[in-house]
């Protein structure tokens, strides 16, 4: 049913005459140009008290230039095609009395990787197969009721719980083509679907609260994994539940387990937001020294430490080239708990004196600028130090019993257990973190209890150094969602192994 | 512009196929055209790759539908659709609910000046001496930081209004904004419709400087009886945050409506929330303030009301469908920061009542904190002690606390800084 490939609106004859157009302007004013060009088709639905309440679709293409003449730099950006020449025109006409610029002016000097690439939307450069146009609100409705229906069949009559939930889907499609004045022109296209919900659980008056959501590349591939959300919903349910009455955990620094949806936020929050070669350049980041180089080589994590930035298949934080339009690298941001590479663009890597450009620039649509961003970004432990095993379906009592017959609790008696992040942030120039947590358990030999959700800060580096072991195989896409940086959301994994062990450290803390 | 002879034509040749067409028994275009220019700085990059001089010409049209089966559609274009694609559309994205669509009715409560022409003749004619002044705010930062960021933006707006109804609102508006960041720890935001006269932008960036420099001094610890005896205050970027994860979340009317607030229908108008000498109201209807507006893409026209008054929940923030149905007026509002306190304990006062003041720039990762709960735990990285002559740093400061335990204390109060802006004392 769901096979439809949506077509490309940026790759036709108009469009390419447009494209002659413009890089005729930028030959014959001395202008090196990157036009990048993007249309987005977003379908967006709510669902709460058993019906839809709200519906809504968006559909726009718009262009932005980047305009690069001798040492001047301009960007400008428009919808409205039938006047981008226009536009790119009177911004040369102003290029003169712009300030000098030291790092656009690179732009056109660079060796571009890829050099001189033709339009690749037939070499599989098509990612999507997501079928946006047929999935109407009788679907949706079906799909986000049956959701619902499915989740208040958890709650037990005799639990005295009352549920409210909404749930919310979203299709999107966005396409892109990047042309430059050095001859590349390449194109690609990223489908998402998405289903959140949101649940809410009231007892005796205590209310509690938990949001989930889940991820695909296609309106077919999410269908296809619902088992898995429903099972997820059944979960959070339960640990809901244990939190009714929970006390609050004393403050202080304990041996932590956490999964890999904190241990992701871990790796993309702390570390991978200080991997930023713009933040280096800026100063802003504690990976970077005084004269704002790269500190490569320097130790910042546990010697079996590895994270990595790499996408090796169409996932949420996919994206095939950067915003410049070159392909994006694989960066092994710490190999062996010392730092290799950084996250940046061909500018910011060689002001840096990082070992190479990733090609990590991202913008989250046409209006906005190529920041260095992260994709998919997980940590890795070397195998000496995973335990190995699959601890999916593993609830709190099940780790508890665990670690209790392979004699954790020899060594580390008393271990909390943290469940989930409904976000974090991080200061990069001081390297402090503080992640929101969705559930905590204090283990011991004699059991488990719940306690209310800890915020979960500390240093950067002293939490990746405190990491000793690695539970069961890697969850690279555990923290799926929209990371914000410089007023721009994009699409971002991250994950590690099922569980990570961090040996308490006096820097790391629980409040 | 919206009201270029082109786009009227493609307009009213829409609406006339609206009105023909056998599936719609209403409609509401909404149409917005803005023109932004911008310009930012970071460390020794000015107007540089990734805050380049950026000029944006961004047209949005939203489009509400009523279909004769009395179904709903709302529709977002970056251009004016025809009307083929608009039904095709209009046919995926249909449903049906209990609450029906409402177009905007009512005539505006009073037409707010929004515009100011000067704002365009100072960028149009006197580009240059604009970013002129943007290099010299950068320049300045620089004295007083390490590391620094900024940005300028003028945007110039025209908005237009239709409906089957019969509304035709026309509308203009220039804002110009200045955010600057010391050393990631300290920053301020300016806006404005008129011009922004940059004087005002260095005394504050005096005022943050000397609190920036301030962080060079000997730490305290959190735990240190100064800390502990001092009057807590957030800058206004942080209680605005605060206060908008915590409290405006469980204002919003289809937050209540799905239960998912901590607050019912019933309680506004009964409920105390904060004690009863905090209040919070919206005025919306001031000629060239950045905070009024006259109408949205939803048709909500500007307000004049409390949200919360004497201490009790007033009005809920609710659409114009939501409105009709729970007989409270439309409003829209974006962030607490947008109301208008009604008093404001002087800084004078503050330092006098207490031995030190705790200022509270920024907390890490309020986007975490449970609205329904109110609860928050949440470091402070960069919280700074001023004893009335010297600033110093405090270490390792993690604010634990209940936002709604937060407002039923008296001492909860706003209070006004030295720079004129507003502050939340706890």
């Amino acid at each position: 049913m769901f096979r439809k490939r949506v077509n490309t609106s940026l790759d036709n004859d108009q469009l390419d005459g447009l494209i002659r157009k413009l890089l005729d302007i930028g030959k014959q004013t001395n202008c090196y140009l990157i036009i990048r060009f993007q249309s987005l088709e977003e379908r967006r639905w709510r669902y709460s008290n058993q019906e839809i309440s709200s519906a809504d679709s968006s559909s726009e293409i718009g262009v932005s230039i980047y305009i690069i003449k001798g040492q001047k730099l301009g960007f400008v950006v428009s919808n409205d095609l039938s006047l981008v020449a226009d536009i790119l025109q009177a911004e040369i006409d102003k290029l003169d009395s712009y300030p000098n610029s030291r790092l656009g002016s690179k732009l056109a000097r660079l060796e571009q990787e890829p050099k001189d690439q033709k339009l690749a939307w037939d070499q599989g450069q098509l990612y999507t197969e997501l079928e946006i146009d047929l999935v109407d609100s009788a679907e949706a409705e079906r799909l986000l009721s049956s959701l619902a229906k499915q989740t208040e069949q958890l709650i037990d009559d005799n639990q005295e719980i009352q549920i409210h939930q909404s749930l919310g889907l979203t299709l999107e499609v966005e396409t892109w083509r990047i042309v430059r004045s050095d001859g590349t022109d390449i194109g690609y296209q990223l489908g998402r679907a998405r289903v959140v919900t949101q649940v809410t659980l009231t007892k005796a008056g205590e209310q509690l609260g938990g949001y989930l959501k889940h991820l695909a590349n296609s309106y077919s591939a999410l269908l296809d994994t619902l088992g898995q959300f429903l099972a997820n919903i059944k979960v959070e349910i339960g640990l809901l539940i244990d939190q009714f009455g929970a006390e609050e955990i004393s403050a202080g620094s304990y041996h932590l387990l956490i999964d890999s949806d904190l241990s992701g936020t871990l790796a993309h929050e702390a570390f991978g937001h200080a991997s930023e070669l713009d933040h280096v350049l800026q100063r802003s980041s504690i990976l970077g020294d005084q004269s704002g180089h790269y500190k490569v080589g320097a130790e910042f994590a546990s010697p079996y430490l590895n994270l990595v930035d790499y996408q090796s298949d169409q996932w949420h934080g996919f994206v095939p080239y950067s915003g410049f339009g070159n392909v994006r690298k694989k960066a092994n941001l710490i190999t062996s708990g010392k730092i290799e590479d950084g996250l940046g663009d061909q500018v910011s890597a060689s002001k840096t004196k990082a070992l190479r450009s990733t090609n990590a620039e991202r913008s989250q649509d046409y209006q906005s600028v190529a920041v260095p961003r992260m994709s998919n970004t997980y940590i890795e432990l070397d195998k000496s130090r995973v335990v190995k095993g699959d601890f999916a379906s593993y609830q709190p009592r099940q780790i508890q019993e665990f670690l209790l017959d392979q004699g954790w609790f020899e060594n580390y008696q008393e271990i909390v257990l943290i469940l989930g992040c409904p976000g974090g942030q991080v200061e990069t120039k001081e390297g402090s973190f503080m992640f929101g947590t969705s559930y905590v358990y204090l283990l011991n030999s004699e059991g488990y209890k719940a306690y209310k959700p800890v915020s979960f800060s500390g240093k950067v580096d002293s939490a990746l150094k405190s990491v000793e072991y690695g539970f069961g195989k890697l969850e690279t896409k555990s923290s799926s969602g929209y990371c914000g940086k410089a007023g721009q959301l994009v699409p971002v994994d991250a994950g590690s192994h099922q569980y990570l062990l961090l040996r308490k450290d006096s820097e790391v803390s629980l409040a | 512009m919206i009201d270029n002879d082109l786009l009227s034509y493609k307009l009213e040749k829409l609406q006339t196929e609206l009105e023909k067409s056998s599936l719609f028994e209403g409609y509401q275009i909404y149409l917005e055209n803005n023109h932004k220019i911008r310009v930012g700085f970071d460390q020794d990059y000015f107007a540089d790759l990734y805050d380049p001089i950026k000029h944006s010409q961004i047209m949005r049209v939203e489009i509400r539908l009523k279909l004769t089966d009395q179904r709903q559609a709302k529709l977002e274009f970056g251009y004016l659709p025809d009307i083929t694609e608009l039904e095709n559309r209009a046919k995926q994205l249909a449903y049906t609910s209990k609450t029906p669509i409402v177009f905007a009715s009512s005539k505006l409560e009073k037409y707010v000046k929004l515009f100011d022409k000067s704002q365009l003749e100072a960028w149009g004619q006197d580009f240059a001496t604009r970013i002129e002044e943007v290099a010299r705010i950068s320049s300045l930062t620089k004295s007083f930081s390490q590391t620094n960021y900024g940005l300028r933006q003028v945007d110039f707006s025209s908005y237009r209004l239709v409906n089957s109804d019969g509304v035709d609102w026309h509308d203009r508006y220039s804002h110009e904004s200045i955010l600057v960041d010391l050393d990631s720890r300290v920053g301020f935001s300016q806006r404005s419709l008129r011009p922004i006269d940059i004087s005002s932008t260095i005394k504050r960036l005096e005022y943050y400087g000397r609190l920036s420099q301030g962080y060079q001094a000997k730490s305290l610890y959190h735990q240190d009886s100064a800390v502990k005896n001092s009057r807590v205050v957030l800058l206004p970027g942080c209680w605005e945050e605060l206060l908008d994860q915590l409290l405006l979340a469980n204002l919003i009317g289809t937050s209540i409506e799905a239960g998912q607030s901590r607050f019912g229908f019933e309680d506004f108008g009964k409920k105390l929330v904060a004690h009863p000498g905090f209040d919070l109201k919206i005025d919306q209807l001031v000629d060239y303030d950045y905070r009024s507006y006259n109408f949205g893409s939803g048709g909500i026209t500007g307000k004049k009301l409390d949200l919360v008054k004497d201490g009790r929940l007033v009005t809920p923030i609710l659409d114009l469908k939501l409105s009709q149905k729970y007989h409270y007026p439309a409003t829209h509002l974006e962030s607490l920061g947008d109301c208008l306190p009604s008093s404001l304990i002087k800084w004078q006062e503050l330092l006098s009542s207490k031995e030190s003041i705790l200022i509270i720039p920024s907390l890490l990762g309020i986007h975490t904190a449970q609205a329904i709960t109110g609860d928050y735990s949440l470091p402070a990285p960069h919280a700074i002690l001023f004893d009335g002559q010297k600033y110093r740093p405090v270490e390792n400061l993690i604010l634990n606390s209940n936002t709604f335990s937060d407002l039923m204390n008296p001492s909860t109060n706003f209070c006004q800084l030295p720079t004129g802006e507003v502050g939340l004392s706890l």
